[in-house]
């Protein structure tokens, strides 16, 4: 073909001495590759994983209490005042930090005071509440609320968008509820309940706010909850199960995040000064 | 005479009344020295032969003054009733002049009586007397309207326009045809009243028609007799009736009362109370229906019952009736009660109340305190209703059978004299009794289904929070909703409580269910036995075996002698029942339907309103 003198433009209602299938070089040029994709750090993936890995960790820590409490006969008060100092702690930091913080503070107090007062008015009757029902039963249905919170976790990883973890909350609760119904005395069922409504339902809430403004608690937080649950594991069951822990642990934590970024070579994002054609497949739109 | 719709009926009379018969016969073999004119009542085009004379001569007919000789030479008949005229002669034209517009009639080449450009159908004439009807379409059993109820104009617009086959010009046309030979027998009557030579030329083959008619008039002798010796009493009766009727109506007026508060009505509570209430309605309403029904007949001087108030007096000799046999069976309850109270007596002590009602309820809330068949229930929920049941069921005991036990006998008393009013007041009695007796249970049943509605809508109102949503009762949609923390945990920890106590309370809602249910059942198969007695419709069954053309189910067409012959249908097995099988149908709704049994599911209390059934037949 004759080479022709007049530069191609991208026209189609210019007459140019091009033929009809003629493709210039640079057609493409203004095509861009992965734009808009970001690209994650290690260290962001990490502290991201780390929010499940902290989720677990709260997990793990109320059923070793409830192991401790239905099997070991350990003592309430440790564990419930550790939950409780650091939970009014927090309340405090937070309301602290809140410009409106009176009002704050009292509605806090009367919630968690109210919640107090029904479970303990509550645990007599939670006590009997599957006292004729077979222990198997109990925890298969335990099991399975836990999953059902697995899969319906909200971790936000995004501290921009809205918190509300309800569904998720009220199946840990609901949960706590079935276990603290197999305790032999009021105490026990109280404390647990407590515990766990302290951990579900108010530490998230706090951990939200840590995370936006105070990181380094968030991140000694999700230390110390990890530690704390590796080193009952280590004390209260046998070796296996640490091991499961661990390597569960070290997954989230460090595997997960390297294959995360193993993947991201996949992102391929055109754009262009075009419209994304919509191919029509069957004749219909 | 002219029109598609036009028919002529040849009449065979063969009638009971005077066996005057018209042999066909006759005509095909007579020769031309005997002739016949038909003298028939015309209404809206079709023609109805009520009489033939038969003659030799037209000039006997008119020196005997049965016809009347007109001045242009025509012959009519000599009488006032102008709708009954001459159609038609058989043989030679009697008359030179005004024969034209008459037809003739005359023996076609099968040897049958055939007439130009109409067409001759046979039937046998409905006596009035023993109120014989033709109809075209059955008869209404309903009232078309109840006389004191008033109909909104959109229920009568429903019932004019409802999917019913629409109503054809041909119909009414037949409808009014049919009905014309209804008054074929007194057309027939007055004629022969006022032209009496007529009889001479009948063919009579009844030698003692005049002792037959001496005969029949003795009862009515009797009667005229008897009501002069009674007159001057009549009027006392009168007052009387009407006094009575008053106080009826005061004492309905009571019973149906509504309280200034919430309180049911006496009728819907008491099966006794509502028996009384329809006694009395039916006595109130007895004179008119007897005025109604017998007025419109004296009001035509025929004896012939317009086909609208047929449903009225049916139903006005069907209660008669039944209350005549409900108090003959209750005579007969009455003297069994009598007989055997003592072993009566013992067995409902000893068997129902003792054991049924006390110490089978005990030992099933006992049974339901602890695993009632393997299912595990909350203990302490568990002990704590059947407690408080059983509780109850002592305290009913100490105030109510202790009490009673020493006067069952008076109870059976009770029944057996009332069933002197007759069956349906015994079982009425008996009804409340048991109902009365029974008192607990239903309210057990009532206590349950209050607690197990309350748990399942509370679960269902804290589901919806379980998921992070509520229901919006201004839009009736379900919208998501941010709870507070504390919200949000204690609904949760009442949700799993409330969950968990469920079975518990299902089981005692279901057993005091099903408890009431069986009661319900038996207190409705006394309640259907009631109705059976008050509202089966024994009247109408009884004239249908006895004379099937009293209760018409329109007609039909059959070949008699080569002629079309009408007859009367009689009336459907399932017309008849009707009224009855749409009380049966309404019982079937309110005892086993599907909102009953959602109702039941879901702890809605389930109520029978009794009064109900009885508006259908009032």
């Amino acid at each position: 073909m004759e080479k022709s003198t007049q530069p191609w433009r991208k026209l189609l209602y210019t007459p140019q001495p091009y033929p009809d299938n003629y493709t210039d070089v640079s057609f493409l040029s203004q095509l861009k590759r992965n734009s808009t994709v970001k690209r994650y750090t290690f260290r962001k993936l990490i502290s991201d994983f780390s929010l499940v890995s902290l989720h677990l960790n709260t997990l793990a820590l109320t059923h070793i209490f409830f192991l401790g409490l239905y099997s070991y006969d350990t003592r309430i008060d440790v564990p419930l005042t550790v939950s409780t100092t650091i939970s009014v702690v927090l309340l405090l930091f937070y309301n602290s930090s809140d410009n409106s913080s009176r009002v704050v503070i009292q509605d806090a107090l009367k919630s968690s005071l109210v919640i107090s007062f029904t479970i303990f008015t509550l645990s007599p009757v939670l006590k009997s509440l599957s006292e004729s029902t077979s222990s198997d039963s109990i925890w298969s249905l335990s099991f399975g609320l836990v999953v059902a919170n697995l899969i319906t976790t909200d971790y936000h990883f995004n501290l921009k968008d809205k918190f509300n973890p309800i569904v998720s909350t009220n199946v840990l609760i609901a949960e706590a509820t079935v276990l603290a119904s197999r305790f032999n005395s009021d105490a026990k069922v109280f404390a647990f309940m407590l515990f766990c409504i302290q951990i579900h339902g108010i530490f998230p809430i706090f951990d939200t706010w840590l995370r936006e403004f105070h990181v380094p608690i968030h991140h000694l937080m999700t230390l110390a909850t990890g530690s704390i649950a590796t080193f009952c594991i280590y004390k209260m069951m046998e070796f296996p199960w640490l091991l499961i822990w661990c390597i569960l642990h070290s997954t989230i934590l460090v595997f997960c995040p390297i294959y995360f970024i193993l993947l991201q070579k996949y992102k391929n994002e055109l754009q262009g000064p075009w419209d994304i054609a919509k191919p029509i497949l069957n004749g219909t739109d | 005479m002219e029109g598609s719709y036009k028919r002529e009926r040849a009449k065979a009379c063969r009638t009971k009344a005077n066996r005057l018969t018209l042999p066909f016969a006759d005509w095909r073999t007579n020769t031309s020295s005997i002739h016949r004119i038909l003298c028939v009542y015309v209404n809206h085009s079709s023609v109805v032969v009520v009489n033939v004379i038969t003659y030799n001569k037209v000039v006997e007919l008119v020196d005997t003054r049965v016809l009347r000789l007109e001045a242009n030479g025509s012959v009519s008949l000599n009488c006032r009733e102008t709708d009954v005229s001459i159609v038609g002669y058989f043989g030679d034209a009697p008359a030179k002049n005004g024969s034209q517009h008459w037809k003739e009639f005359f023996l076609d080449d099968k040897g049958l009586i055939a007439c130009r450009d109409s067409m001759i159908v046979s039937f046998e004439p409905p006596l009035p007397r023993s109120m014989q009807l033709y109809t075209a379409s059955p008869i209404e059993l309903y009232l078309s309207q109840s006389l004191n109820e008033k109909t909104s104009p959109y229920v009568d617009m429903v019932r004019t326009h409802g999917h019913k086959r629409a109503f054809t010009p041909q119909d009414l046309h037949f409808t009014q045809s049919v009905e014309t030979l209804n008054r074929c027998w007194i057309k027939r009557t007055l004629l022969l009243t006022q032209i009496p030579q007529m009889q001479q030329t009948w063919l009579d083959d009844s030698i003692c028609r005049q002792l037959r008619q001496k005969i029949s008039q003795i009862p009515y002798m009797i009667f005229r007799i008897m009501a002069k010796m009674l007159k001057p009493l009549s009027i006392t009766y009168l007052y009387t009736l009407i006094a009575a009727r008053h106080i009826s109506l005061w004492l309905i007026y009571i019973m149906n009362m509504k309280m200034p508060s919430n309180l049911p009505r006496l009728i819907d509570i008491s099966a006794t109370a509502q028996q009384i209430d329809l006694r009395l309605q039916q006595f109130s309403y007895l004179p008119i229906q007897y005025l109604h029904t017998s007025r419109q007949m004296e009001s035509h001087k025929t004896k012939l019952l317009p086909k609208d108030q047929f449903a009225e007096y049916i139903r006005l000799y069907n209660t008669l009736w039944l209350v005549i046999n409900d108090v003959t069976l209750g005579y007969v309850v009455s003297s069994f009660l009598n007989e055997n109270k003592n072993q009566i007596v013992n067995v409902f002590d000893k068997y129902v109340v003792s054991k049924v009602l006390y110490s089978d309820l005990n030992s099933i809330l006992m049974w339901l305190m602890d695993a009632p068949g393997g299912i595990k229930l909350n203990n302490e929920l568990s002990a704590f209703l059947s407690d408080f049941f059983r509780w109850i069921i002592e305290f009913w005991k100490m105030a109510l059978i202790d009490r009673l036990r020493p006067n069952y006998s008076t109870v059976i008393r009770i029944i057996s004299v009332s069933s002197l009013f007759g069956a349906t007041f015994g079982i009425a009695v008996f009804s409340d009794m048991l109902s009365i007796l029974t008192f607990h249970i239903y309210y057990f049943y009532l206590a349950s289904a209050k607690i197990y509605h309350g748990q399942l809508s509370a679960i269902r109102s804290l589901f919806r929070l379980f998921c992070g949503q509520k229901k919006n009762v201004l839009r009736h949609r379900v919208d998501s909703n941010d709870y507070t923390l504390d919200q949000q945990l204690l609904g949760t920890l009442i949700f799993t409580v409330l969950s968990f106590l469920l079975p518990t309370v299902l089981i005692f809602y279901l057993t005091f269910t099903i408890t009431a249910v069986v009661i319900l059942l038996i207190t409705g198969l006394l309640e259907m036995t009631m109705s059976l007695l008050n509202h089966f419709p024994l009247f109408i069954l009884l004239s249908r075996v006895k004379d099937y053309k009293r209760v018409p189910g329109g007609v039909a067409c059959s070949s008699l002698n080569g002629y079309i012959h009408l007859r009367i249908k009689p009336i459907a097995l399932t017309d008849m029942f009707a009224p009855f099988r749409n009380v049966l149908q309404k019982l079937q709704e309110s005892y086993l339907s599907a909102p009953v049994i959602t109702g039941l599911l879901v702890g809605r209390p389930v109520y029978v309103q009794r009064n109900k059934f009885y508006k259908l037949l009032k």
